[in-house]
C-alpha cells in the first residue's frame, strides 16, 4: 500500500460551490432536442418507406437488412441523444429499473405462450409520469438491455419502443390517461403505429419467426400470395394494436394504485 | 483481451451479420464467431442464450420461408384452401437458410457484447471513448437492474407468504403475483427520486476520464486489431453496396 | 412545529452536530435545507438500498463511483477504497455484489461511498439505523475522523452518540399519553415454541412437491429453547448472526437444517399457510416491502390479517396512535407509522406467536411505548412474541428470556 497516496480532495466540490446552482439547474437547449427528435423521427419514417419501396415484390430481401437496421438504430440513437440531457436525474435513475421491469415481464409472457407481447408497460408508465422524453428513453433503453443481456431478437424492436414511449408521453399530456376507455383507444392507436414501423423488422432481419403463432401466421398470409412484408404487415396489425391496448389499461389500473406522494413527484416536474 | 477490443469485434460481427453475404459467407462467419465463444469459455453461456431465444427464432424463419415462399423449384405443396398454397420450394428453403443464418449472426455478435465483457469492462470501454456520461449510466444501469428487480420480487413474494395470502389454488397464486406486481412497481416508483440524489451526489453524470478500479492489459496487436477490423468491414460494405456487385 | 436551522456558520470544518427530535420534529427538513442551499454538501438520506447506483457489480466499484473523477492514479484510488473500507469495517466484503448483502451492510456501503468523497459539509440522515452495536461504533469513529463538517440525525441517541457531537440540537419528545384499555382485542391461541437442537439456514426452503429441499450450511446450530405462552422472547446478536433467519424459520418461511422447531407441537414449514399463520406470524425488518395493497384498509384484507373483525383492527390502530383515514395509502405514511402499521397487520392475524424483525428501528419515545404496550397486550391476550433488536431501550424495557445468537 502506498504511503505517498493522496486522498480524494474533496476539490470537486469547492469547484462546484463555485458554480453554485448552475450545475443542478441545467439548460440544455430545447431546439437541440427538437431538432435530434424530428431527425430521428425523419429517419425512422424515411427508412420505412424505403423499405415498402424496395421491397414491393422483390423476392429477395437479404439486400435490405443492413439498411433497414442501421436506418432505425440510428434513428432510435439519434432520439436517445436528444432527449437524454433533458430529463431530471430522478427520471434517468427510473430508467434502468423499468427497463427491467419490461424484460421480465415479457420474458415470462414469451415463456407462457400467451399470444401478447406485453413488454413495453413500463415503458408506457414512465411515458405517462414522467413525460414523452423518458418515455422514448425507456423503450429504446429496454430493448438495448434485453438484446445485450437475454434476447438479442428485440435490439431491432428499439425504435418502435421508443415511438411507444413516445405516444404514451403524449397521451399522458393529452389527459387520455383519466378515462379507462380513452386509454384503451390510445392503446389501441398506438399499437396500429407500433405494428406498421416493426413489420419491416419482423420481414427483413427475422423472416415472419418470431415464435410459433407470429410465425404460422405470416406462413398462412405469405402462403395466399402476399409479399413477405405485407404478410409481417397483416401480422402486427392483428396483435399489436391487441396489445397495446392492454398494456393501456394495465398502466390505467397500476396507476390508480400509485400513492399519492409518488404521482406529486412527477406532477412537479411537467 | 481490453474491453475495447471485444466491443469492436462485436460491433463488426454485427455489421458483417447483416451483410447480404452468400451462404458459405455467412456459416464461415458464425464458425468465427462461436471460435470465439469457445476460446474464451463461455460456450455454455451461449447455448442457454441460443436455445432461450435466438435457436427457435431462426428455426421458424426457416421454417416460414421453407413451406410459404412463392419459389419455382417445388418439392412438395398443400393447398388447403383456394387461395393459400403451402409449398415447399428450394428457392424458399435458400432464403430460409439465408434469414435463419443471419438471425444467428447477429444474436452471436450480440453475445460476443456480453458474455465476454463484464459490464465494468464496458463502462471503462465507453468512458474511454468519451461517450457521454449519462448514456454509459443508462445502458450499464439497465444490464445490471434486472438483477436488482428479481431481488424485489423475492423481497415481495417472501413478504405475501409471511402474511399468509391465499396459494392454494393457482388461481390464487396469479392474483397475489398481480399483487406483487404492481406493489413492484410503486416500490420502484418510491425508490427513484432517492437514487435520482444519490447519483447526483456520486457524480454520475460529469464528464472526463475516470479511473477505475479494475485494470485491463492491452496489447500493440490489440490496438492494430481495433483500427483495421473497421476498416476491413468498412471496405466489404463499401465493396458490395459500391462497383463491385455480385461479388461475393 | 418549530424545527432546527443549521447556519453555514455552524458548519465549518471539524463541527460535528446532531439532530435530535422524534416524528415530525423537522430534523430530516432541516438537512434537506442545508443539501438544496450548498452545492458543496453531500446528504445521504432515504432507503440505503435506494442510494445503490446499479452500475457496480462489486463493493469495490460501488465505493470508488463518487472518487472516480477526482483521483489522479488508479493506486491512488485503491488506496483510499480499502482505507474506507477498512474504517466501516467492510474490508471482506470489497469483491461481493452489492445487491446480496444484509441491510446492516448496504448500509455501511453507502456510507462508505458517500464518505470517501470528503465533501466539505457531509449531512446523514439517521445513519445508525440497523446497526448492531460494533457497527455503530465505527461509524461515530468515521464521523469523528472526517475533515470537514458532519451533521447527522438521530431519534434515541445513545450516550455515545452524544460524546461523538460537538454541539447537540435537540427537541423534547413526549412520553406518556392516553392508552386505550385492552379487551378489545379478543384473544390468541395460546401454544408453547419448542426448539430442540435446532440448525438453522437462510438458504433452506421448505420442501414442495415440485421442489426437494436443498442442502444447506447452517448459521447457527445446537439453538435449545421452549418458550411458554405469555412470555417473550428477546432475540440478540451482531448483524449478520442469524436473528433474521431464525425468525424467518418460526414463521415456517424457513425449513430448519437438523433439529426440530415446533409451535403448540405442529412444525410451522410443512403445514400449508393457511394453518401456519395459526402458529405465528413475522413483522419483517423493513415495512414498506410488507405492503401489497394501496389503501389502509386493504392492507388488513389481505392474509390472516382478515382473522380480526373491523372493530378489532380499529382498536388496533387506535391503540397504536395511528389516527389514519381507513383510504390512505400505506406508502404515503412516514416511516414511523409504517412500523406501527405493519406491526398492527401482524398483530391482527392472532397467530400464536407474534415474530417481530427490528420493530423500533426508527421509533420516537411515543412510537416506543407502543411497541411495548402492544408486546405487552399480546402476551396478555395469551400469546407468545419473539423479538429481534438492537435497541438497549426496548431491551432494557421488556422481561423474559434472551437468546443470544453470536
Amino acid at each position: 500500500m502506498s504511503t505517498q497516496a493522496t486522498p480524494p480532495s474533496g476539490q470537486r466540490f469547492s469547484a462546484q460551490a463555485e458554480n453554485l446552482g448552475k450545475h443542478r439547474d441545467k439548460n440544455h437547449s430545447k431546439t437541440f432536442t427538437i431538432v435530434m427528435n424530428v431527425l430521428g423521427a425523419l429517419l425512422i419514417i424515411g427508412t420505412y418507406i424505403f423499405t415498402v419501396i424496395y421491397g414491393a415484390g422483390a423476392n429477395d430481401m437479404t439486400q435490405a437488412s443492413l439498411p433497414l437496421m442501421s436506418g432505425y438504430l440510428v434513428g432510435a440513437l439519434l432520439l436517445l441523444a436528444g432527449n437524454v440531457s433533458r430529463i431530471p436525474l430522478s427520471a434517468l435513475a427510473l430508467i434502468p429499473f423499468a427497463a427491467a421491469f419490461n424484460i421480465v415481464l415479457g420474458q415470462i409472457i414469451g415463456f407462457s405462450g400467451i399470444p401478447l407481447y406485453l413488454d413495453s408497460i413500463a415503458t408506457i408508465l414512465v411515458g405517462y409520469l414522467a413525460g414523452p422524453a423518458a418515455g422514448v428513453l425507456t423503450g429504446v433503453v429496454t430493448n438495448l438491455a434485453w438484446g445485450l443481456t437475454v434476447n438479442p431478437t428485440t435490439i431491432p424492436f428499439a425504435a418502435g419502443a421508443a415511438v411507444i414511449g413516445l405516444l404514451a408521453g403524449y397521451a399522458g399530456r393529452a389527459g387520455l390517461f383519466k378515462k379507462i376507455w380513452t386509454a384503451v383507444l390510445a392503446g389501441f392507436g398506438t399499437g396500429i403505429v407500433a405494428g406498421f414501423i416493426g413489420a419491416p423488422i419482423a420481414a427483413f432481419v427475422y423472416g415472419g419467426g418470431q415464435g410459433f403463432g407470429t410465425g404460422s401466421l405470416v406462413a398462412a398470409f405469405q402462403a395466399t400470395g402476399q409479399s413477405l412484408l405485407a404478410a409481417t404487415t397483416f401480422q402486427s396489425l392483428l396483435s399489436d394494436p391487441l396489445d397495446k391496448a392492454v398494456a393501456f389499461l394495465l398502466v390505467w389500473l397500476i396507476a390508480a394504485a400509485i400513492p399519492q406522494r409518488v404521482k406529486n413527484q412527477f406532477l412537479t416536474r411537467r | 483481451m481490453h474491453p475495447r477490443t471485444w466491443v469492436v469485434l462485436s460491433l463488426c460481427a454485427l455489421v458483417l451479420a447483416l451483410m447480404p453475404l452468400s451462404l458459405a459467407a455467412r456459416v464461415v462467419l458464425l464458425l468465427a464467431q462461436l471460435t470465439l465463444l469457445v476460446a474464451a469459455g463461455r460456450l455454455r453461456g451461449f447455448l442457454l442464450f441460443v436455445g432461450v431465444g435466438l435457436g427457435p427464432v431462426a428455426l421458424m424463419a426457416f421454417l416460414v420461408q421453407a413451406v410459404s415462399f412463392s419459389g419455382q423449384t417445388v418439392l412438395a405443396s398443400w393447398q388447403p384452401f383456394a387461395f393459400m398454397t403451402f409449398a415447399v420450394t428450394v428457392e424458399g428453403m435458400t432464403y430460409g437458410a439465408h434469414l435463419a443464418l443471419q438471425i444467428l449472426n447477429f444474436g452471436t455478435a450480440c453475445s460476443l457484447l456480453t458474455l465476454l465483457t463484464t459490464t465494468a469492462g464496458l463502462r471503462y470501454a465507453l468512458n474511454s471513448w468519451k461517450v457521454p456520461s449519462r448514456l454509459v449510466f443508462l445502458l450499464v444501469a439497465s444490464l445490471n437492474a434486472p438483477a436488482q428487480l428479481i431481488r424485489y420480487i423475492r423481497i415481495e413474494q417472501e413478504a405475501a407468504r409471511a402474511r399468509g395470502l391465499d396459494d392454494s389454488s393457482w388461481l390464487a397464486r396469479l392474483k397475489g403475483n398481480l399483487k406483487i406486481a404492481s406493489t413492484l412497481f410503486t416500490l420502484i416508483l418510491l425508490d427513484h427520486q432517492v437514487r435520482g440524489r444519490a447519483l447526483d451526489y456520486r457524480g454520475i453524470e460529469l464528464a472526463g476520464q475516470r479511473v477505475f478500479v479494475r485494470d485491463y492489459p492491452d496489447s500493440g496487436l490489440q490496438r492494430v486489431l481495433r483500427w483495421a477490423l473497421p476498416l476491413c468491414c468498412l471496405l466489404v460494405v463499401l465493396l458490395h453496396f459500391g462497383v463491385f456487385r455480385g461479388w461475393f | 412545529m418549530a424545527g432546527f436551522k443549521l447556519s453555514d456558520d455552524a458548519l465549518k470544518a471539524g463541527t460535528r452536530i446532531l439532530l435530535v427530535g422524534g416524528r415530525s420534529s423537522g430534523k430530516t427538513a432541516a438537512l434537506n435545507a442545508v443539501a438544496e442551499r450548498r452545492a458543496d454538501a453531500v446528504l445521504v438520506s432515504g432507503e440505503a438500498s435506494a442510494q445503490l447506483t446499479a452500475l457496480a457489480q462489486t463493493v469495490a466499484e460501488e465505493i470508488s463511483l463518487g472518487i472516480e473523477t477526482d483521483v489522479p492514479t488508479r493506486a491512488d484510488l485503491l488506496h483510499a477504497v480499502e482505507t474506507t473500507a477498512e474504517t466501516f469495517g467492510i474490508s471482506h466484503l470489497l469483491d461481493a455484489n452489492p445487491l446480496t448483502l444484509s441491510s446492516g451492510q448496504t448500509q455501511l456501503v453507502v456510507l462508505a461511498a458517500n464518505f470517501i468523497m470528503n465533501a466539505p459539509a457531509l449531512l446523514l440522515d439517521e445513519p445508525l439505523t440497523g446497526l448492531d452495536s460494533s457497527a455503530r461504533r465505527r461509524v461515530l469513529a468515521a464521523i469523528a475522523a472526517y475533515p470537514g463538517a458532519v451533521a447527522w440525525t438521530s431519534t434515541r441517541p445513545a450516550a455515545e452518540e452524544k460524546d461523538a457531537a460537538t454541539r447537540v440540537l435537540e427537541v423534547e419528545q413526549v412520553w406518556g399519553g392516553e392508552f386505550v384499555s385492552g379487551e378489545l382485542f379478543g384473544t390468541v391461541e395460546p401454544r408453547s415454541l419448542e426448539l430442540d437442537s435446532l440448525a438453522i439456514s437462510p438458504d433452506s426452503r421448505p420442501a414442495r412437491p415440485w421442489r426437494r429441499k436443498a442442502v444447506a450450511q447452517a448459521v447457527q446450530e445446537n439453538l435449545n429453547l421452549h418458550l411458554e405462552p405469555g412470555q417473550v422472547l428477546r432475540l440478540v446478536g451482531p448483524n449478520g448472526a442469524g436473528k433474521t433467519t431464525l425468525l424467518k424459520t418460526i414463521a415456517g418461511l424457513l425449513a430448519p437444517v437438523s433439529g426440530r422447531l415446533t409451535v403448540g407441537g405442529v412444525s410451522p414449514s410443512a403445514v400449508p399457510t393457511e394453518s401456519r399463520l395459526e402458529l405465528a406470524c413475522l413483522a419483517p425488518q423493513n415495512p414498506s416491502h410488507h405492503f401489497l395493497a394501496s389503501t389502509v384498509e386493504g392492507e388488513f384484507s389481505l392474509g390472516a390479517a382478515r382473522r380480526s373483525t373491523d372493530a378489532q383492527r380499529d382498536f388496533l390502530l387506535e391503540f397504536l396512535g395511528l389516527n389514519l383515514s381507513l383510504e390512505t395509502h400505506p406508502h404515503d405514511l412516514v416511516p414511523v407509522e409504517m412500523h406501527l402499521l405493519a406491526l398492527a397487520t401482524a398483530a391482527a392475524a392472532r397467530a400464536s406467536c407474534l415474530l417481530l424483525d427490528e420493530p423500533t428501528g426508527r421509533t420516537d419515545a411515543r412510537g416506543l411505548q407502543r411497541i411495548i404496550e402492544l408486546v405487552r397486550l399480546y402476551t396478555q391476550a395469551g400469546g407468545s412474541v419473539v423479538l429481534a433488536t438492537h435497541d438497549g431501550q426496548l431491551f432494557d424495557t421488556l422481561a423474559g428470556p434472551v437468546l443470544e445468537l453470536s
